[in-house]
């Protein structure tokens, strides 16, 4: 199993050092993607942590692969202790992923197969013609805690407009997560109007940029990934209730599995290259069953009876809107994709039950661990009856 | 007089080698933590460390904006040039050296957990204002000093967490001090053989039961703990891990973090060594008056330094225990549980303001007397304007060329109302509620349930609010500040947890400790109110004593005391039948005299509110 994905590598690195060549005979290129590609590259050097090698932690894990069989399910919010390696698998993620398709040259990363997605630029330059083509990782974009706004959602390019006097709009971090994860860790602590901002932006899958001469709208879809230490203040509510997926991690109590943790964490840190590749193996399995969940993702089903159910759930856990309801069945569609079957089944509601309602819950505040108990007993009245 | 010196001793041993093993791998290592007031041993110390790591050591105040801190935009190059033009952050300038944060405590929660991930990833994920955000790799370590004053918080827990180790040289003075055993060339020898030493399963099994048993949560204790044990048989030579790599690591990077002792059952017959005890002194900084001298626990403090069995785990285990700071291992003996007076709520509860409070980042908008105009934020944002609205104007465009010979002036920039900039602050949370909780005698557990009702109900629409409530709790021998000042109620959930009531009442001592949090509060801005719920029996004086004439005076002296700092404050009387002494105690507290034999948590929280109000009215 190891062999196809050193050559998808392989592949994307001739490739890339191909456009790189194109791209010293075309001088014009915009400053944006240069940085883009610089970025990816550097990323792919820094070797990020195996997917597969990451010990226990099953729920945040599920969350995010489910997040990335269908990105629609909103956004996967992971509270918890620091050091329980929630940086570590999303940025994990980027090399699980299967590398994208994208419009060579285009900073917003187009997919050149759905010209109606196209920003643009793209659908200006490629009405007629087909746009050149460029493999690169799916992208995962960190979030800085100082970032501005400007920053956040792009704006004028500096250099040009004080060298070369044009009016360029500099896309910003929404623009280069585009069709990828963008990454907040920390983000009870982000300002309040950035994470507006920023849920703004996932849910409508568009960001829109207006200043003095610039007027620009491109495809910002992405799936928001936020972590953070609840003890250290928590995210509002009406924030909480916009993550499609939130999942509570805490530090493994089993000794074994800590010191399996130190170990594997050790031997990465004294060797990332040879640790890696002694993962691909598992993490290129794991690769196809995602590529396969999403080619099912569109035939799975759920039956009436069941959806009926699920209804009856959110109803009896009193979460407010529809949005519980709607994530809870687009995620047990994705578990069930990835698990290959073409139904969903009622233990695949049971299991997302938690992640996908617990926090739209109304709870009281020093109710401990209420919202656990109450979706349990729920599910054992409502969906096993 | 030969016991403390023999304790600084070993306490400036732990800081040199923990300076050593720093300079040997401070990518792994990430930093430490000091306690040491402002003086010659901390200065030498900070030599010490300047003579053995290679890399470069930068003192930074704590207070820097994010611009300094991650780099940002140079304006002055830039218009000068026509070209974007950065300026270096600190982080980048101190690459493969360490940051030395002075005052820590006051450092904005952001910012330390952005200095944290620096140390944790190896690079800096761009500044407030990089475009093409390719991360710059830095590798960078972290001196935080703590001075040890309660009145100041303490240093922000991401970078608590991050920076392996953590020493105490408050009660080190300069004579103590004693030669470095390493050299600037050992270091370097140990750098160079760092990358081939090995650690096996043992090893990483020994530090991990150890942390274990010291209740020591996360892993990434652990994996510091490891490197720190490397870098030890780098320092001595080795390439392979010792036991005494690892007990050095675990009395450097495990015991300060600490919270239990480990379960020493089953060394009942093992044999003591009573020359190595030493007392538990209650140091200043202690916030809880929780270690009282006290014989039986003296008894407990050998057997924890008896030697063990042979077998590795043991031994380093034994070492952790040994090098737990003594304020932590009395309060740990005492309570079974550390109670760490951080103040995790802090970051949250800051609310913005166009004031005063600690600068934000400009926003956008009018400016006016309450929103002051940023005039760098406004200039930075006109900038790259400038030339189009020039030439819109029909005015000659700037030319970077000509611009050195005739020295660039800001005339030349066309500043629109739509580039203003005000100038934002956080402000402290607007009240601190400290409920002093008499959790003594039979009424213990009903009290300390109201009392546990009340903080739930302050906390529940704290969202809203911004309030933080702490919560004292006197039982026993001594006064515990069970919940320090947060808002989260996750935090509260966890304290609250194993709580427990009867005793008799040091109630003079709840008092101290209450003052102490209001003097802090104030500093922060915030407004405290004291919520007091008693009998108002005290018995227990201020110096431990069981006699109910002087405890009862110490206490109305406390309470004066408090008074003084113009704290507003609400005595509960919860004795079945109202009795003069909480109404003399109210009195001297300047205090609002509520009694509510059984009080409700929802009157007790209204009553909090209504005073709450007054307070800001008189304001």
């Amino acid at each position: 199993m190891a062999a196809p994905a050193r050559t998808i590598v392989v592949e994307v690195a001739e490739r890339e050092r191909g456009d790189a060549a194109a791209r010293s005979a075309r001088p014009a290129d915009p400053p944006a993607l240069q940085a883009a590609t610089s970025q990816f590259a550097l990323e792919r050097r820094q070797r990020a942590y195996p997917f597969s090698a990451i010990v226990g932690q099953d729920d945040m894990k599920l969350a995010l692969l489910l997040a990335s069989i269908d990105p629609r399910l909103g956004g996967v919010l992971v509270f918890g202790d620091r050091g329980t390696g929630k940086s570590t698998a999303v940025r994990a993620l980027a090399e699980l992923l299967p590398p994208i398709e994208t419009v060579a040259g285009c900073p917003f990363g187009c997919d050149p197969a759905v010209p109606e997605d196209f920003c643009t630029n793209c659908a200006k330059a490629f009405e007629q013609a087909e746009p050149p083509r460029l493999r690169r990782l799916v992208p995962v974009v960190d979030l800085p805690l100082g970032a501005s706004e400007d920053r956040i959602s792009g704006g004028i390019d500096l250099e040009r407009a004080l060298s070369r006097g044009e009016r360029v709009f500099e896309p910003g971090l929404l623009a280069k997560a585009n069709r990828g994860f963008l990454y907040i860790d920390e983000i009870n602590l982000l300002e309040d109007h950035l994470v507006d901002l920023l849920l703004d932006v996932a849910a409508s899958g568009e960001n829109i940029v207006e200043r003095e001469g610039i007027s620009v709208r491109h495809p910002a879809r992405f799936v928001l990934v936020g972590s953070g230490n609840p003890e250290e203040g928590e995210l509002r509510p009406q924030l909480l209730d916009r993550f499609g997926l939130a999942v509570d991690i805490t530090t493994p109590a089993d000794i074994d599995q800590r010191i399996e943790i130190v170990m594997r964490r050790d031997a990465f840190e004294r060797d990332p290259v040879g640790f890696a590749s002694a993962w691909a193996g598992e993490d290129d399995a794991l690769r196809e069953r995602l590529i396969s969940a999403r080619r099912q993702l569109g035939g799975v089903g759920i039956p009436h009876e069941l959806m009926k159910r699920l209804a009856a759930l959110c109803i009896a856990l009193g979460t407010d809107g529809l949005r519980g309801e709607l994530t809870l069945m687009r995620a047990a569609r994705a578990l069930a994709a990835f698990e290959g079957r073409h139904e969903v089944e009622r233990s695949d509601i049971a299991r997302l039950a938690r992640s996908a309602l617990g926090h739209r819950l109304r709870r009281a505040p020093l109710d401990e661990a209420g919202s656990i108990v109450r979706i349990e007993r729920a599910i054992r009245e409502v969906l096993e009856a | 007089m030969t016991r403390p010196t023999r304790e600084a001793e070993r306490a400036w041993n732990a800081a040199a080698t923990a300076a050593a093993l720093l300079a040997v791998d401070p990518k792994g290592l990430k930093g430490i933590r000091i306690f040491a007031g402002h003086g010659p041993v901390r200065e030498h110390w900070l030599d010490l460390v300047r003579t053995l790591l290679p890399g470069p050591v930068l003192r930074v105040g704590a207070q820097a904006p994010d611009e300094a801190w991650f780099g940002g935009l140079d304006l002055a190059e830039t218009l000068t040039t026509g070209r974007r033009h950065q300026t270096r952050g600190i982080v980048e300038r101190a690459d493969g050296g360490l940051i030395v944060l002075t005052g820590a405590e006051a450092m904005p929660a952001g910012i330390a957990a952005q200095l944290a991930r620096v140390a944790e990833y190896g690079f800096v994920i761009g500044a407030a204002d990089h475009a093409d955000g390719a991360p710059v790799e830095v590798e960078v370590g972290y001196i935080l000093f703590d001075e040890g004053n309660p009145a100041d918080g303490r240093p922000p827990t991401a970078l608590e967490e991050c920076s392996a180790f953590a020493v105490d040289l408050d009660h080190v003075s300069f004579g103590d001090l004693t030669q470095s055993l390493w050299t600037r060339s050992a270091i370097a020898q140990a750098r160079r053989l760092l990358p081939a030493v090995t650690a096996g399963r043992a090893d990483v099994a020994a530090l991990a039961r150890t942390g274990n048993r010291l209740g020591v949560g996360g892993v990434r204790a652990i994996i510091l703990a490891l490197n720190a044990a490397r870098a030890a048989a780098a320092l001595d030579g080795r390439t392979s891990i010792k036991e005494d790599d690892l007990a050095i690591a675990a009395g450097l990077v495990l015991a300060p973090r600490a919270t239990r002792l480990p379960d020493m059952d089953d060394d009942d017959d093992a044999q003591r060594s009573s020359s190595d005890a030493e007392e538990p002194v209650p140091s200043p900084r202690e916030l809880d008056a929780a270690a009282l001298p006290d014989d039986g626990g003296q008894e407990d403090l050998d057997e924890l330094r008896a030697p063990t069995s042979p077998e590795m785990e043991e031994i380093v285990l034994e070492a952790a225990v040994a090098a737990i700071p003594r304020q932590l291992l009395s309060q740990l003996a005492l309570t079974g549980t550390a109670v760490r007076s951080s103040t995790g709520g802090r970051s949250g509860a800051a609310r913005r303001s166009n004031r005063r409070g600690r600068p934000l980042a400009a926003r956008r908008g009018r400016p006016s007397g309450h929103a002051p105009l940023d005039v760098m934020a406004t200039l930075f944002a006109a900038a790259p304007w400038s030339n189009f609205r020039r030439s819109a104007l029909g005015l000659r465009r700037f030319d970077p060329a000509s611009a050195n010979k005739d020295a660039p002036s800001l005339d030349r920039l066309i500043v629109l109302p739509s580039d203003f900039r005000i100038k934002r602050f956080t402000e402290r949370a607007q009240s601190l509620a400290v409920f002093v909780v008499d959790a003594s005698g039979s009424m213990a557990l009903q009290r300390l349930a109201e009392a546990k009702g009340a903080v739930e109900l302050m906390l529940a629409d704290a969202y809203s609010r911004r309030d933080q409530v702490a919560l004292v709790v006197c039982s026993g021998r001594g006064a515990q500040l069970v919940v320090p000042p947060t808002r989260s109620l996750t935090r509260v959930r966890r304290l609250l947890g194993g709580l427990a009531g009867g005793g008799p009442t040091p109630l003079a001592g709840a008092l101290d400790v209450a003052r102490g949090l209001c003097v802090t509060a104030v500093r922060h801005q915030q407004t405290p109110i004291i919520v007091l719920l008693t009998d108002g029996r005290a018995n227990v004086s201020r110096d431990g004593r069981i006699d109910r004439t002087a405890a009862f005076e110490d206490a109305l002296s406390a309470a004066r005391e408090l008074a003084n700092r113009s704290a507003a404050a609400i005595v509960i009387d919860s004795a079945s039948r109202a009795g003069p002494n909480a109404r003399e105690l109210a009195a001297a507290l300047d205090a609002t005299y509520l009694a509510l034999p059984h009080a409700e948590a929802t009157r007790v929280c209204e009553a909090v509110r209504a005073t709450h109000r007054d307070v800001e009215r008189a304001q």
